[in-house]
């Protein structure tokens, strides 16, 4: 099946050599050394020095020495990254666009018809897992809730009270809401910023909103410096940069919700192409320079390769499209 | 603050290497500004790479100065080619390209550079002594107060409407339509884009702003037939007399606005020239004059545009905060560099961040010495005859509005737009209420929904929090006082709506 395309691009090919016009081709001689030289564009789905920005940015810079290339990156904000992700979607498949994916938003868009999202899971070839970032909920440091339990009684006896900042709606910080929400009873207000944590983080640490919904590598800076207080972790275990802050599942509340931050490749690149990609991001993401590299920018990798991290991906969505229901509902 | 520590700063920036680094990076920021469609954004984003090899304070120091010296550099192209060259620069146009045309191109990009000088420099002491009360002020500016300011914002429309209401309104709402464009920014949902998947993103509004401000223009002398090169002649430099007491106040007031506004995050530099230049519209002294060529209309817009780009810096610094799209990427060089801004910033860094202080201070008195004597080779652009330079422009016009996204559909918004931007001229229509609109429209939606969100869905909110309350009072007195002016007046003399306007003129 493979091998007709493949003979007309050879064919393509020897066409074009006559005009010097050297297009990259598909044959395997040229694929040897690919992307060796080659220009890529890595399409960031939020804001340029949010927290998927800097992880992708520092990425970019290590893998532009690994592969030879020039990565461009390509801010496409908004719409909790569907912009982005129908940019990839419909780029070419020649492995030289690549773009984040940030769960949950990648799968909100897809289960929920409402968004008109013009993709599947089936336009994208999930390359890496990059980082897995928690969710944490945190308030003022002289707010009266010193755990999450006072939280929750309180925005269980005063419904709609507390007004709670996240980065967008259906995102993972409104989802860790929605968990802790469905798990207590409680019931918060919540403000969604969908221009990104930046906006989120200023309308918290200026007093316009009670809880900040927040994931370790937004919320991280606030806690340290004394300006928020971290109320729950929303992991099975504590964040190895944020050691002191109780998980939710210590306080009895068993809820779970980290942002995973990925890559993926639009649909259709050659498999050598895919494979020669993950390898390089994996040796990258799992070396001990990258980990510290990550912690500065208060993030922990988590690496899953193309097939565990498309298998992760298909598993999450009658979760999440559950959630998401309740999500738009949530007033 | 500490003296000690800021005087340290001066001392390592003020070595050979930074200096030149200064320097290197103001021109290539003007550069940057120069090229219509390539902003401060997406040039400082360009440039990241080029300081990979530097040392932190180096990359640092360096990508700042390239940050406001593409703030400058956009000045250049709004006065000489009517064409701006970012989006902050777009309303220094009206008022720019007047002043070109009377042979007075030299003293609009003085002035602007020496208003760009004090308003940064201004916003840097800011940064300097009070950095961290500053920026809890700037906190205090939540959904709601951003909400009262766009309406006081939009309330300045009144002021730029010039001559006819109905005309500067047809302006305004095709402004807000266009910003409709795109995805919804609340719910996601894809408003007025045709399916095409390009307008997702809405229509590029620097595109927009090229086409109708630079093609615009040329398509008119076009259609006049205008002949010879009647702006060859370029005046002096600095301002003097008249030029200079006019422009002071404009300077000043322009600083204030563009440094407060530069305070509060999500507030861009484009909302803080539009802003300033409303302003003028209030307090300057040719204020009848604005929008046929006023100095002020040039000096307090500049003015805002760099003191907001240096003060936007402070909730960087003290909250780790990117005030603006393009600090947000001088953020992710910090972070590159392994400097986390913030908080911690000061404690763990100390170095650093004194010396990217003093190396603004610097490179803010390195970019006016730069750029004074570089009007003059500026300048010599128009004296290339007259159709050879309407090519030479196109050129960039296209050049420009396609590197934005590297996109043919943005060229073709700007053909489109130079088309309505031709009859906007024919028909009378002024630009500003469009810019405005198209450039605080999206701002206002956003900050309207997410006050919304908090009050859960009482409208309430925006009457019961002081400062939103305050701003919003001020709109409406803005917007009622001609309305005011003009019963009293009827009351008194009975006549015709005619002769009332007749009489408004006269006064």
């Amino acid at each position: 099946m493979k091998k007709s395309p493949r003979m007309i691009a050879i064919g393509l090919m020897v066409a074009l050599a006559g005009t010097a016009c050297a297009q990259q081709g598909q044959d395997s001689a040229a694929d040897a050394d690919w992307p060796s030289g080659e220009t890529m564009k890595l399409i960031v789905g939020y804001g340029a020095g949010g927290t998927t920005d800097t992880m992708a940015r520092s990425l970019a810079k290590q893998l532009e020495k690994k592969l030879d290339v020039q990565i461009q990156v390509e801010n496409q904000e908004g719409a909790g990254g569907q912009r982005a992700y129908t940019e990839l979607a419909t780029a070419k498949p020649d492995g030289l666009t690549l773009g984040t994916l940030n769960y949950p938003t990648i799968i909100t868009t897809m289960v929920d018809k409402s968004k008109g999202a013009t993709y599947t899971l089936d336009d994208f070839q999930p390359l890496a897992n990059h980082v897995n970032d928690p969710r944490v909920t945190i308030v003022r440091p002289d707010s009266q809730f010193k755990t999450a339990k006072d939280l929750v009684s309180h925005a269980k006896k005063n419904p709609l009270k507390l007004k709670g900042a996240t980065s967008g709606l259906s995102g993972g910080g409104h989802f860790s809401m929605i968990k802790l929400e469905q798990a207590t009873g409680a019931d918060f207000a919540p403000v969604h910023f969908n221009e990104g944590q930046a906006d989120a983080k200023a309308a918290f640490l200026g007093g316009h909103v009670d809880v900040y919904f927040a994931s370790i590598g937004d919320g991280l800076e606030v806690i340290k410096a004394g300006k928020g207080r971290a109320l729950g972790m929303a992991d099975d275990e504590r964040s190895p940069l944020l050691p002191d802050a109780p998980t939710f599942k210590e306080q009895g509340i068993d809820i779970q919700e980290s942002g995973m931050r990925g890559y993926a490749l639009p649909a259709g690149v050659p498999q050598e192409r895919v494979d020669k990609l993950a390898t390089a991001l994996k040796e990258i993401i799992d070396g001990p320079k990258h980990k510290e590299e990550l912690a500065k920018l208060s993030l922990q990798p988590d690496f899953m390769g193309p097939k565990e991290y498309t298998d992760w991906l298909k598993k999450q969505m009658p979760e999440v499209k559950k959630i998401n229901e309740k999500s738009k509902n949530d007033e | 603050m500490d003296f000690a520590q800021l005087l340290g700063g001066f001392t390592a920036v003020l070595t050979p290497e930074n200096l030149l680094l200064v320097l290197a990076g103001c021109l290539l920021g003007t550069l940057i500004g120069v090229l219509p469609g390539v902003g401060p954004v997406a040039g400082t984003a360009i440039l990241i790479p080029l300081t990979m090899g530097l040392d932190p304070a180096g990359a640092i120091i360096m990508l700042a100065a390239i940050f406001y010296g593409s703030q400058y550099g956009g000045t250049i192209t709004s006065v000489l080619i009517n064409t701006p060259g970012e989006a902050a620069s777009a309303i220094t146009c009206i008022d720019g390209y007047q002043m070109t045309k009377q042979g007075r191109s030299g003293v609009a990009l003085g002035t602007a550079a020496i208003g760009s000088f004090i308003g940064g420099t201004i916003a840097t002491i800011g940064l300097a002594l009070a950095a961290g009360p500053l920026s809890s002020l700037g906190l205090k500016i939540g959904p709601p107060e951003f909400f009262g300011l766009m309406v006081l914002g939009m309330s300045l429309l009144v002021g730029l409407a010039g001559k006819s209401m109905t005309r500067a309104l047809i302006s305004a709402g095709l402004g807000l339509l266009l910003a409709m464009v795109g995805i919804d920014p609340v719910e996601g949902q894809p408003r007025f884009t045709f399916g095409v998947v390009h307008f997702f993103d809405g229509i590029e509004f620097v595109a927009v702003l090229v086409g109708l401000f630079g093609l615009g223009e040329i398509l008119a002398g076009l259609l006049e037939r205008r002949t010879g090169t009647p702006t060859a002649k370029v005046g002096r430099l600095l301002p003097r007399g008249q030029d200079f007491r006019d422009s002071r106040g404009a300077i000043g007031r322009g600083s204030v606005i563009g440094f407060v506004l530069g305070l509060i995050p999500g507030m861009t530099g484009s909302a803080s020239s539009l802003l300033a230049y409303g302003a003028e519209r209030k307090f300057a002294r040719n204020r009848d004059r604005l929008g046929s060529g006023a100095i002020e209309g040039v000096a307090s817009p500049e003015s805002a545009n760099n003191a907001h780009a240096n003060s936007a810096l402070i909730p960087l610094f003290t909250l780790g905060i990117p005030g603006s799209p393009t600090v947000a990427v001088l953020m992710g060089a910090f972070l590159m560099n392994g400097l986390t801004p913030g908080p911690t910033l000061f404690q763990t860094d100390p170095h650093v961040a004194w010396a990217v202080i003093a190396s603004l201070f610097i490179g803010n008195l390195v970019c006016l010495v730069l750029n004074l004597p570089l009007i003059r080779i500026w300048t010599m652009f128009l004296k290339v005859p007259r159709p050879l330079l309407m090519v030479i422009i196109l050129v960039f016009l296209v050049v420009g509005s396609y590197s934005i996204n590297n996109s043919t559909v943005d060229v073709l918004v700007m053909f489109i737009f130079g088309i309505v931007g031709l009859f906007f001229r024919r028909l009378d229509i002024p630009l500003a209420p469009l810019v405005l609109t198209l450039i605080l429209g999206p701002f206002m939606e956003r900050s309207l929904r997410e006050s919304l969100d908090m009050s859960v869905g009482d409208f309430s909110i925006f009457f019961t929090r002081p400062i939103s309350l305050a701003l919003i009072v001020i709109a409406v007195v803005i917007l009622l006082t001609p309305l005011v002016r003009f019963l009293r007046r009827a009351k008194s003399k009975p006549g015709s709506f005619a002769e009332q306007v007749r009489e408004d003129a006269e006064v």
